[in-house]
């Protein structure tokens, strides 16, 4: 008699235990595909040492996402969805960006992450980001070389700005050229690729040099370059203090032309610093706000409008802006947020023809874009002269060593010296 | 020629290295030197000062009453501050660290929602002059001579004035000060309006070589901090002086010899072997060897 009563209870029990289960695994699993919008999770230095830089990408994000909500959203599982743009403060520190990643992909459900300056902090944010099957954009100009299945990259590579920038430098100027930079990644890969440009346009390298974060006294070096006395100089510097760097030189009177793939078109630097600091600064954007292109017109009046404190139209606001219409494209076409049919909608070569820059087409075997740059120089007014278009250069590097991402995505980066073509520049180094 | 552009390279440098440690370092010898307070908005003072320069100097004032402007402001940003938060801090060394690094964090996050990340600098005066095939920048040898000018300034004002030696005074004995009718609330907020006041200056005077950032201080305060504690609080003035010359000279020599990586870690590791030896700093040292000879020579 007792079993009997108790026997129901616990059957019941199991029952119900097991019918809640199922039910919020049902709840879960449908408020995981049924989310009420897009949620598009952005990480920037919105404070901290490269907040001047990383601000304007923001400024793009916010565009992008208005123009797409404003035409009514994105039809995807049969109903027209908004874009949740959701911000975070990386406050330029490389452990703030696992941190909110982790914070983008659990708590938010991101379906896509946008993040980082800094080639370090790419690294922290996109190692978490993919780890965990989530799309993952860098929108800065950058070293080039990442073959990964997740990860897309919507600003220029070196193909785009090193090699014709430092060709152009050493016809205009002579072939003796000196390199310094940052010391990271990304300084360092730009070094690989200035070596790299020097060995196929007959350039040398007469010295290279790597500095930390944070230094501002450069005596030392400006007397080094005068010594060395250099038909041009390299520059990778990097962040607010780094960049002390010209109105030094330029008291101490180093004037040699200089080029320069983050100076002017991160940093805006001729609107920073008083003139004539950054005169003979030559450049090779894939956008900034002086591009003579009829988007680019339109694109910074549009930002104006909306941000009328903005300095300067950065390269990084133009290429937040790409990221967030390429996916809206994406997302379009796959007509779902599903992470693999989305990346089989970027890979189809997804084109912006309104980016700012120019028409804009992201490469689905280099999950890199193919798009214009254009070279400028400072002048002693710090106006930008507008010296050629470089032209609408495809990025060629993964593929001439046979890496096709549309088949197999390597899961790592390559560098210049991956490339058995090039490996001669880097003997004795 | 060679060989004299090379050593006036070396000395140059030296000279540019010991100026941006004693301006770094100016304000906090009399904030932490000497009150003891841990100011870890040091920076964000001398940031204070760059803004007002830049600002004073673009409403078109010339640039060194823009400086001497950011001075005032930035002593008497250093007033209240003392009247509203510090002064309840005085002794608690954790607490106003902690306070502090605080105050640090709201100025310099005030002063990018207010004024946005970066404002435009001001050109470097002077230009340069040459010497054999390198030219070196005039300013740069401005701020090394104007970084002596402001520790003469501080020992004077400490050592001949009535302000100073009431407040050598408050600082040895507050008690003993007010009970002999020094107005120690007075002294306390106008030493510490006095460093501020030496930071608003150092901030403006790097104003016209910098990035002018909400993030500018970031950069000055740990090195003014390792400045001042190498040089110890026995002896502020002697302390500092003899703690720039090995900490610039550590870092100029390594510079040149390996690269500037180096050097700085050089000066790091300099800082490092100083205070292993001399836990109390240099002027510790110095002060108890000249106590050790003037009683030995009080035994002759």
């Amino acid at each position: 008699m007792r079993r009997g009563i108790f026997k129901p209870k616990i059957a019941t029990f199991a029952y119900t235990l097991f019918a809640a289960l199922i039910l919020s695994a049902l709840i879960g699993v449908n408020s995981a595909e049924a989310k009420e919008d897009i949620v598009l999770c952005t990480i920037d230095d919105l404070s901290g040492d490269f907040s001047i830089m990383a601000t304007p990408k923001t400024y793009g994000y916010r565009l992008a996402v208005k123009e797409v909500n404003d035409a009514g959203g994105i039809m995807v599982d049969g109903e027209m969805k908004m874009i949740n743009l959701i911000t975070y403060d990386g406050q330029s520190q490389v452990k703030r960006y696992q941190e909110l990643s982790q914070r983008c992909i659990f708590d938010d459900e991101a379906d896509v992450v946008m993040a980082a300056y800094t080639g370090a902090e790419r690294e922290a944010a996109r190692r978490e980001v993919v780890r965990n099957k989530v799309i993952f954009w860098h929108n800065n100009q950058g070293e080039g070389g990442i073959a990964d299945h997740y990860s897309f990259f919507s600003g220029p590579t070196p193909e785009q700005q090193v090699l014709p920038g430092i060709k152009w430098m050493i016809e205009n100027f002579g072939p003796r050229l000196i390199y310094i930079g940052a010391d990271y990644n990304f300084c360092r890969a730009i070094g690989a690729w200035t070596r790299t440009a020097a060995g196929l346009y007959g350039g040398s390298v007469e010295f290279e040099e790597y500095f930390p974060f944070g230094v501002s006294q450069w005596q030392a070096t400006i007397s080094k370059i005068q010594k060395v006395g250099p038909d041009f100089q390299v520059h990778c510097l990097v962040g607010a203090e780094q960049v002390q760097f010209y109105p030094q030189a330029q008291a101490g009177g180093l004037s040699t032309p200089t080029w320069s793939n983050v100076t002017i078109a991160d940093g805006y630097e001729h609107k920073r610093f008083a003139a004539p600091t950054l005169a003979n600064m030559h450049v090779t954007p894939g956008y900034i706000e002086d591009v003579p292109h009829a988007n680019s017109k339109a694109f910074v009046e549009k930002l104006r409008a909306m941000f009328p404190e903005m300095i300067y139209a950065n390269e990084h606001a133009g290429y937040g802006y790409v990221a967030v219409k390429a996916m809206a494209g994406a997302w379009a076409k796959a007509g779902t947020t599903e992470t693999e049919a989305v990346i089989a909608a970027l890979e189809s070569d997804i084109e912006v023809p309104e980016a700012p820059g120019g028409p804009w087409i992201m490469r689905g075997d280099q999950h890199h874009g193919a798009m214009n740059s254009y070279l400028f120089r400072v002048n002693d007014d710090h106006s930008l002269s507008f010296i050629e278009d470089l032209g609408f250069t495809e990025p060629t590097f993964l593929r001439n060593i046979g890496v096709n991402m549309r088949e197999k995505a390597p899961g790592r980066q390559f560098l210049p010296p991956d490339n058995p073509e090039w490996a001669g520049f880097f003997e004795g180094n | 020629m060679e060989e004299f552009a090379l050593i006036f390279g070396y000395i140059y440098q030296y000279l540019d290295n010991i100026g941006f440690l004693i301006l770094a370092a100016s304000g906090l010898i009399i904030i932490f030197g000497m009150m003891g307070v841990i100011n870890m908005a040091h920076g964000e003072l001398m940031m204070i000062g760059a803004y007002i320069t830049a600002f004073t100097y673009y409403a078109g004032v010339p640039a060194p009453i823009a400086i001497l402007l950011a001075g005032v402001g930035a002593g008497i940003a250093g007033i209240i501050l003392e009247r509203l938060v510090i002064r309840f801090f005085y002794k608690q060394l954790l607490s106003s660290l902690v306070v502090t690094w605080g105050l640090s964090l709201m100025f310099s996050q005030g002063f990018l929602l207010i004024f946005g990340p970066s404002i435009l600098n001001i050109p470097t005066p002077f230009g340069n002059f040459p010497i054999d095939e390198q030219t070196f920048g005039i300013y740069r040898l401005v701020l090394f001579g104007i970084s002596m000018a402001m520790i003469a300034g501080v020992w004077a004002v400490f050592t001949f004035t009535r302000f100073g030696t009431h407040a050598r005074a408050t600082m040895e004995d507050p008690e003993m000060a007010d009970a002999l009718g020094v107005n120690t609330r007075h002294v306390y907020a106008l030493t510490f309006g006095l460093g501020s006041a030496l930071g608003g200056i150092a901030g403006g005077m790097f104003a016209l070589t910098a990035t002018i950032s909400p993030f500018f201080g970031i950069n000055y305060t740990p090195l003014a901090f390792i400045t001042v504690v190498v040089g110890g609080g026995a002896n502020v003035i002697t302390g500092l002086l003899a703690s720039v010359l090995a900490l610039a000279g550590s870092q100029t020599l390594v510079n040149n010899l390996v690269n500037v990586y180096v050097g700085y870690l050089g000066m790091m590791g300099t800082a490092l072997i100083i205070l292993l030896v001399l836990p109390r700093g240099i002027s510790e040292y110095l002060e108890r060897r000249k106590i050790r000879t003037e009683r030995a020579s009080g035994r002759e």
